[in-house]
């Protein structure tokens, strides 16, 4: 989540993947980095936090994620 | 000069509602941080209140000796304790100690306070029996301090940046000193370069507490074949941030110490029979990912009885040492 | 510490869970065509090959320049020094993860 604050104020326009269960800290690193508004791509179950997937949920999630991740990315 | 803001109570019950209630707290009752007691404690360690003792960057904190006595008085501490808190407190946020990820991770790890030289005797740090149980307040309230800081100025707080899905009882605190004199070997300090009559606080992030414990074991061998068995169960895992220097923890209990006393054994002589097996991890083994043997940090602590050593097995973090001034 | 008969105390935090900064952020692109994204892998689980598949996939739907690839030392720490150049050197955006 910092690293993707950190790459915007390099003036890198940025999107961050973030499990659900990891939410409240995500919110919380953006408050802290005086951002509290800063959104970010949210995952959520079946797939778990960890991040520990087959390769089957690796091309599912990446379907999922690609559109959200272009609507963050761009205007 | 302090910086804190300050707050304004009609009684110390109030204080103790207000702190609970502000989330400053660890669920315990604090013992109330007036400006005077506060600068007891700077004054007994020699620090200036603004002096820096570490940083978070990625949480933009930085930790202030005042930060740290606060935080100390609350924990219970003597002013006495100051230096080896500040101590704790610097060692903990060397870069290697990795505050944010060990604070923050899903897996709670806490974090051990381990206390060498002079000082344990001074002010009482308990290093046989039961010590790392409750009972000893330097123990107790040094370890405790600990994570009052890590809670209270590094942030880690459960819902915020505290992500762990059980956390630990062992967050509470836990510190306990090397029973160096009831030892044969050298004391870990010393091993880690430092002069015996310099006292040190050694601060590693742990992720499992676990006893190797073992009754029929009758060689140093044997005993250090369950110790390592019972490590593979767990394993010991680094990544490119830590490179080599990743640790872990053996704390011998006397049952098991005698036998390497008996044989002549030192540190080094375990750690030469243990690192060729370590070297070879066989299936359904989890590796044990240290750079080097001096990466397993020994320790001779606990009392008669119990025929075990205790496993402290790492969290993403090297094992730092600071003196204690 | 009494004064006018109240107890006094210390804050023992580091200042308010919140600020806000002035920083700005550089407006984000109409499109990603011609964007060359930057794909900053924290190490977490199958983190890594994921944003590689998600490249495959938006490349499948805009026409991208490339890409830059960073796998961090450790799933906590900043991206290491050059890393960080090649990102801000290299990429016109930057997808990080897997935040777990």
């Amino acid at each position: 989540m910092r690293d993707a604050i950190e790459l915007e104020w390099a003036g890198i326009p940025s999107v961050a993947i973030i499990h659900t269960a990891v939410e409240g800290s995500a919110r919380a690193m953006a408050k802290l980095s005086g951002v509290p508004d800063y959104d970010f791509i949210l995952v959520d179950y079946p797939y778990i936090p960890t991040a520990i997937w087959s390769e089957a949920e690796i091309r599912d999630l990446a379907k999922e994620v690609a559109p959200r991740v272009l609507r963050a990315l761009t205007a | 000069m302090l910086n804190a803001e300050r707050h304004a109570y009609d009684h110390h019950d109030a204080l103790q509602e207000d702190y609970a209630d502000r989330g400053w707290t660890d669920g315990l009752p604090v013992v109330a941080p007036t400006p005077a007691k506060v600068e007891a404690f700077l004054d007994a360690a020699g620090l200036k209140a603004g002096e820096v003792l570490g940083e978070v960057p990625t949480r933009e904190v930085v930790v202030t000796a005042e930060h740290a006595a606060i935080n100390a008085v609350m924990a219970g501490c003597k002013q006495e304790y100051m230096p080896v808190v500040a101590a704790a407190v610097r060692a903990h946020l060397h870069e290697k100690a990795n505050c944010h990820s060990t604070t923050g991770t899903l897996c709670g790890a806490a974090q051990v306070v381990v206390v060498n030289g002079p000082v344990r005797k001074e002010i009482e740090i308990a290093c046989e029996g039961a010590c790392f149980g409750p009972g000893f307040r330097a123990n107790a309230t040094i370890g405790r301090a600990l994570r009052l800081v890590i809670r209270n100025v590094c942030r880690a707080i459960p819902d915020f940046l505290d992500r762990a899905s059980f956390s630990s009882p062992l967050r509470y605190s836990f510190c306990f000193g090397e029973n160096e004199e009831g030892s044969p070997w050298l004391p870990m300090h010393v091993e880690r370069g430092f002069a015996p009559d310099q006292s040190t606080v050694t601060v590693h992030s742990i992720m499992h507490f676990v006893s190797a414990i073992d009754f029929t074991a009758r060689t140093p061998e044997a005993v250090l074949d369950t110790i390592l068995a019972t490590l593979r169960r767990y394993g010991v895992f680094s990544d490119r941030f830590l490179g080599d220097g990743q640790n872990v923890m053996l704390v011998v209990g006397p049952e098991h110490m005698r036998f390497f006393a008996e044989e002549g054994w030192s540190k080094d002589d375990m750690r030469g029979y243990l690192w060729p097996k370590i070297q070879k991890t066989g299936a359904g083994e989890r590796p044990i990912m240290l750079g080097q043997p001096e990466g397993m940090l020994i320790t001779a602590a606990g009392g008669p009885g119990m025929a075990e050593t205790w496993l402290l097995i790492p969290h993403l973090a090297w094992a730092i040492t600071e003196p204690i001034s | 510490m009494a004064e006018n008969g109240r107890l006094v105390a210390l804050d023992p935090t580091s200042g308010p869970l919140e600020r806000r900064d002035d920083r700005t952020f550089r407006s984000h692109p109409a499109s990603l065509d011609g964007q060359v994204i930057a794909l900053v892998a924290n190490g977490l689980g199958q983190g890594e090959p994921f944003l590689a598949a998600l490249y495959q996939e938006l490349e499948g739907q805009v026409e991208l320049a490339g890409a830059v690839r960073v796998l961090k030392t450790s799933v906590s720490v900043p991206p290491e020094p050059a890393d960080w150049a090649r990102i801000t050197s290299e990429a016109s955006v930057a997808i990080t993860g897997f935040g777990g």
